[in-house]
């Protein structure tokens, strides 16, 4: 619960509806989604610029006819037969609020921190809560301090969070005594995407988009925002949704991917590890500083990515701020999205989870002493190596789990406990590619590009996160946001060699 | 089987009775003329040209006789034509489509009542059951204000969904009509429930600069009928009016009405009524004759207030909470059927065809004076009129006056369809309803329509027109041409959820 007054006030709530009634089967969601129950996706873009300033019902209804495409997304998520999560498909549309921020652009992006930066989505830690509208889940049902609370968030203090996972088990608990009621209970009104937009003094708007992580990953998510801003423009939508893949319900022989299949079981087995306090900061990499880091480290590893070269960058300098133990190997988790822009089973436009989880060993000695340059090379190799079949298998794997009644397995927690690495690379627009795809190209009108974006994942525990982000600057430059304890974080921003690449230090909190 | 047999042939022989005589009574004067002329003429002609000649000259005519009998002739002439009421064109109407972003699905309506009503899970139960027999779709429209969690009614809302609806309505018939601003004689502007100062009409004016001396009226409070009581007024002043015209708009402005509290018999109005507004133009001119779409026949108003349960049956009050909103007594359709009965009365030997007075007359005179067992004879509208447009007050409304009046279920479609597709919009229902008709091509020169609404008060009016020219499809002005394709669809009689 943070302490100090946010500087965020929500004053309004609506709700936003397609152009067109949309009806249709409910959308299931595939073996990966479920798996990533847990989680929620949380993006936020910043404009220099606000597009709405003429009020929501003012403008071009560019959301309404984006949503036509996009049935899933106006739907709520449901228990189907089977017990398995679908999106009913119900026309109820995307809750949108409105708010406004006690300071300007600029000054947020300079003082802001993490928590901050919450107020600007709507989040809700709990895992499968109904995002945004607790006072109708409880109908009643238990009244008290859960209704005081949820009328405390509607009346606009959103920096509240449920306190943890003790209100979770109280759910699990009451799940259980009304003998798997809670759930008839909530049928049909866990909201599925939500929307904040949030003024700034001085004009300047952030855009949050959040959803449960089993609807969609950072990367549909994105596609979806970029997608308003193209019909915003009047232009073709470039990446329209494709919902459903055969290649990704097709059985395979478990023969590939024996080391994410391992590495996914050990996940699975993990207690939940208990997380200080967390902090997040952003590096801002720009391309010339970047281009010779690479032309370092070339002898050692010619096809380096600048992806390869951060995450082993980071990964060294957190590794050296732990408490040094030789004897151990290191791990870093990698996340990269296998949607491929041109070709492949799994197309850019595809509406769901296609992310994949590897697991990068190294000594920890090695790991100490070896250069920067190899450490790249050995991400770049594991990178290189991983395919679509990996990502198959591991899908397999969790089809295997399903119960007998065909529901799948309780969900766990998919990023963590390792330090993770997400990759972005995808969202870099490849050559000979005919359409815009990085997420700096989402203008609502023409050459209002956005500043800054930001990607947060919630519940994340473990040891810490790393995103490696497109920068507004196109070519090598990079964003990177860091979240690690808080103690940690404040050592790394100190650290030599991250500050030998000059980066510009972005929503680093009133330091 | 022997059974059925004489059955059907019972029926189809009533059947050639009933048409036989309908055609009698109705072609009376033509059947009894003809013959005679004919004779006349038989006997003329057996007198032969020479005979004619000399009657023709033996005719002595004084100059002051000849005088006297054409001023005669040309005073009554004159006369009649200064008495006889003015004709009333209508030249044009423009509905109000209201902006897809302000669709409201089912789902979404549920939703936010859920959680502004969180604690009265049985107001919320008995909103969705109303909802899903309404006859509502999923594309009817609410005005912004009330799009938020919870509505945020202010009256800087208000008044901008009546400029959104009234000016929209407005632009549209300007430009159909082209008319200019500046010639709009008379203004009628009807909402029911929003009345503020200065008055809508005042609005309109202001936004259209029109001249100094327009005779404005702005009526407010009376119902979902206003409608027809403004055509009534515009029809009244445009006899005293020469060469007039007459611009009446009706409208229903939603947003300072929604009611927020949880009484379930003031619940129901947020159920069915939906933003709509509609812009007539009306007209006196001979030279607007030619490309009027429909002429005035018949306004007939009945009004049963002087009963006190007709009286209180659609009442704004507080509830026990002190929140304001409209209250449903439970004898509301009965009431209608009673206000229906009498308007038909009134308008019955209006616009019935002599057959069925005649046999309503003889029915009525039997039931007095012979046997009062019986059964009163419903006279058969459907000869009177070929088009239908009942207010869609609610499914209830229509379905009652269809079992009344004897529809067919393709008269009351037009009716139907517009509760589905546009939900009640109060007084500019019948407009919606009319250019679905004209938007499905079934209007000819010549149809008649039917223009019946109800209203609190208790208020029973009717409208009759008659079509002048016939209306070509595709309509593509109209607030149908994107749908009308799709319809009409299948309501069904609970919608699942």
């Amino acid at each position: 619960m943070s302490e100090n007054r946010s500087r965020v006030t929500v004053h309004s709530k609506l709700t936003w509806v397609s152009s067109k009634p949309l009806g249709g089967k409910p959308h299931e969601l595939s073996a990966l989604d479920h798996a990533m129950a847990l989680h929620t996706v949380h993006v936020i873009f910043y404009y220099r610029a606000n597009p709405f300033e003429r009020g929501l019902f003012d403008s071009d209804f560019s959301l309404s006819d984006l949503l036509c495409m996009y049935p899933p997304v106006m739907g709520r998520l449901a228990r189907g037969d089977g017990g398995n999560w679908v999106v009913k498909c119900n026309d109820a549309g995307v809750r949108t609020l409105r708010a406004s921020v006690g300071t300007t652009l600029d000054e947020w992006l300079r003082s802001a921190d993490a928590s901050e930066e919450r107020d600007l989505t709507v989040w809700e830690d709990m895992p499968g809560d109904p995002i945004g509208c607790p006072a109708l889940v409880f109908e009643g049902l238990m009244g008290t301090w859960l209704d005081e609370l949820a009328i405390a968030m509607l009346g606009g203090r959103m920096g509240l969070s449920y306190v943890g996972s003790g209100a979770g088990a109280w759910i699990g608990r009451m799940d259980a005594v009304l003998g798997g009621r809670m759930d008839a209970v909530l049928v049909g009104r866990r909201g599925a995407v939500l929307v904040m937009l949030n003024e700034f003094e001085g004009g300047g708007l952030a855009i949050g988009l959040s959803c449960p992580h089993m609807l969609a990953d950072p990367t549909c998510a994105t596609l979806f925002f970029k997608s308003w801003t193209e019909t915003n423009r009047g232009e073709p939508v470039c990446h329209p949704p494709i919902y459903h893949l055969p290649a990704l319900n097709a059985r395979r022989s478990l023969s590939t991917g024996i080391n994410s299949i391992k590495y996914l079981e050990t996940k699975s087995k993990s207690a939940e590890s208990p997380s200080g306090k967390m902090a997040t900061a952003t590096f801002r990499l720009s391309h010339s500083i970047i281009k010779q880091c690479l032309a370092q480290i070339h002898d050692e590893c010619p096809d380096a990515t600048p992806f390869d070269l951060l995450a082993a960058l980071f990964w060294i300098r957190i590794m050296r701020l732990k408490m040094p133990r030789h004897d151990q190997k290191h791990s870093l988790s990698i996340c990269v999205d296998v949607r491929k822009p041109i070709h492949g089973p799994i197309p850019y436009g595809y509406f769901g989870n296609a992310l994949h989880f590897s697991l990068l060993s190294m000594d920890a000695e090695l790991l100490d002493t070896a250069g920067l340059g190899h450490v790249a090379g050995a991400v770049h190799r594991h990178v290189a190596d991983l395919h679509e079949e990996e990502l198959l298998s591991a899908m397999n794997w969790f089809e295997s789990r399903k119960g007998e009644n065909g529901q799948y397995a309780q969900p766990f927690m998919m990023y963590g406990p390792e330090l993770t690495c997400i990759s972005m690379e995808h969202m870099i627009t490849p050559e000979g590619s005919t359409c815009e795809s990085s997420m700096y190209e989402a203008a609502f009108r023409k050459g209002e590009e956005p500043v800054h974006m930001t990607y947060r994942i919630g519940n994340v525990e473990g040891e810490g996160l790393i995103m490696v982000m497109p920068s507004p600057e196109a070519g090598l430059a990079r964003t990177v946001t860091v979240t690690l304890s808080e103690e940690q974080l404040a050592e790394l921003c100190e650290d030599q060699a991250i500050m030998d690449l000059q980066p510009t230090m972005l929503l680093g909190g009133k330091m | 089987m022997p059974p059925k047999l004489p059955e059907f042939s019972n029926s189809v022989k009533l059947k050639h009775v009933k048409l036989g005589y309908q055609y009698l009574v109705n072609h009376f004067l033509t059947l009894l003329l003809v013959p005679v002329i004919l004779g006349l003429l038989v006997q003329l002609l057996q007198l032969g040209p020479h005979e004619i000649l000399n009657l023709w000259n033996n005719l002595h005519f004084d100059l002051i006789q000849i005088l006297c009998s054409s001023f005669l002739i040309v005073f009554v002439t004159a006369l009649y034509f200064m008495s006889k009421p003015r004709l009333v064109y209508l030249v044009d109407y423009a509905c109000f489509k209201p902006p897809v972003a302000l669709r409201v699905p089912f789902s979404t309506f549920m939703e936010h009542s859920r959680i502004i009503l969180s604690s009265e899970p049985k107001s919320v139960d008995f909103q969705m059951k109303i909802l899903e027999r309404s006859g509502l779709g999923e594309e009817t429209s609410l005005p912004p204000a009330i799009h938020y969690i919870p509505p945020n009614p202010t009256m800087e809302a208000s008044r901008q969904e009546a400029e959104l609806v009234i000016f929209s309505a407005m632009d549209l018939l300007l430009n159909k009509t082209g008319l200019k601003p500046k010639d709009v004689d008379i203004l009628i502007v009807n909402c029911s429930l929003f009345s503020p100062t200065p008055s809508l009409s005042a609005m309109v004016i202001n936004k259209y600069k029109m001249r100094g001396n327009v005779k404005s009226f702005n009526l407010s409070g009376m119902g979902c009928s206003a409608g027809l009581i403004s055509i009534d007024l515009a029809r009244d002043l445009l006899q005293v009016y020469p060469k007039s015209n007459a611009v009446v708009v009706s409208t229903e402005i939603i947003t300072p009405n929604y009611y927020q509290g949880k009484e379930r018999s003031m619940l129901v109005p947020n159920c069915l009524f939906r933003m709509g507004g509609a812009a007539i133009l009306l007209s006196n001119r001979g030279s607007d004759r030619r490309r009027a779409k429909y002429r005035l026949l018949r306004v007939v108003r009945t009004h049963k207030g002087a009963d006190d349960t007709a009286y209180r049956c659609v009442f704004e009050q507080e509830d026990p909470q002190g929140k304001v909103g409209i209250l449903l007594s439970k004898d509301l359709m009965a009431i209608a059927g009673e206000a229906l009965k009498s308007n038909i009365t009134t308008l019955g030997p209006l616009v019935l065809p002599a057959s069925e007075q005649l046999l309503f007359l003889v029915t009525l005179i039997g039931r007095k004076v012979f046997n009062a067992k019986w059964k009163p004879y419903i006279p058969d509208f459907k000869l009177a009129f070929e088009h239908f447009c009942i207010h869609a007050g609610g499914r209830a409304v229509i379905d009652e006056l269809q079992r009344n009046l004897q529809l067919s279920a393709e008269h009351v479609e037009a009716s139907r369809m517009t509760l589905h597709r546009f939900g009640n919009t109060s007084s500019s229902s019948l407009w919606y309803e009319l250019s679905y008709i004209e938007a499905k091509g079934r209007m000819k020169k010549g149809d008649r329509v039917w223009q019946i609404a109800f209203g609190s008060g208790f208020k029973c009016n009717s409208a009759v027109w008659k079509c002048n020219k016939t209306i070509e499809t595709p309509v593509v002005d109209g607030p149908w041409f994107d749908c009308v394709d799709r319809y009409p669809v299948d309501i069904p009689e609970v919608v699942k959820h």
